[in-house]
């Protein structure tokens, strides 16, 4: 049973009803949860997360996820030495779009091999993992 | 292969065999999380094998929170532009 990681753009499609992506992404979501398998993500998507949905809807947005999506989620803090292959990852890429927050998603699928990657933001495509829907 | 060593109280101590392949992986990513080998199997059957009342609940909780949210606006796309709409571009 693989694990999932979930990037800024699919939290915030499974929680955006009127979002473009919402019925593939929550369905997709809800099926991971309820077949026990474990979401995952990184503290740069956490903190990316939060500014979107305060930025977009408000704090109490934010404070919602903070209490019905956070703590299922296993949080991979980025350290410093984390932090270094990131901003390897994206140096080496020399693309524009891709940000030390899309990086981070690599580095921690790597580290979880057979892992997917549920996100629908294109830059996380081309690395070898499997990016769903 | 594993055996039970003893049992003091709290916690008991467990000695197990691992394959070297499965050793160097479990070493590897314990390093990367900046944890111990000990901590990170607590970590590993904490994750895999939490199908209790705090997971169950998370789990009502998170299905909740579906599509509760709507934007007020015509924008459709923020969850694909995110970026966009976070580091600019998108005004």
């Amino acid at each position: 049973m693989s694990s999932c990681y979930v990037d800024t753009s699919a939290f915030y499609a499974y929680l955006v009803r009127n979002d473009r992506f919402h019925g593939p992404v929550s369905e997709l979501m809800s099926s991971a949860v309820s077949e026990g398998r474990s979401l995952f993500s990184s503290s740069f998507v956490l903190g990316e997360t939060l500014g979107l949905l305060q930025f977009r809807h408000g704090v109490e947005a934010a404070e919602r996820f903070m209490t019905d999506i956070y703590p299922l989620v296993m949080w991979r803090w980025v350290d410093a030495k984390m932090f270094d292959d990131v901003w390897k990852i994206v140096k080496d890429s020399g693309r524009r779009s891709l940000t030390v927050v899309d990086a981070s998603a690599v580095t921690c699928i790597r580290e979880r091999a057979g892992s997917v990657c549920v996100a629908v933001d294109t830059d996380l495509k081309g690395f070898g993992f499997d990016v769903l829907p | 292969m594993m055996s039970i060593l003893h049992h003091n109280g709290m916690k008991t101590r467990l000695q197990i065999q691992l394959e070297p392949e499965d050793y160097r992986a479990l070493k590897s990513w314990a390093s990367d999380y900046g944890i111990s080998m000990s901590a990170a199997v607590r970590m590993l059957i904490r994750e895999r094998l939490r199908h209790n009342d705090a997971r169950n609940e998370a789990a009502k909780r998170f299905a909740s929170a579906a599509g509760v949210l709507e934007e007020r606006d015509d924008r459709r796309d923020v969850s694909r532009e995110h970026d966009r709409y976070v580091y600019g571009g998108a005004e």
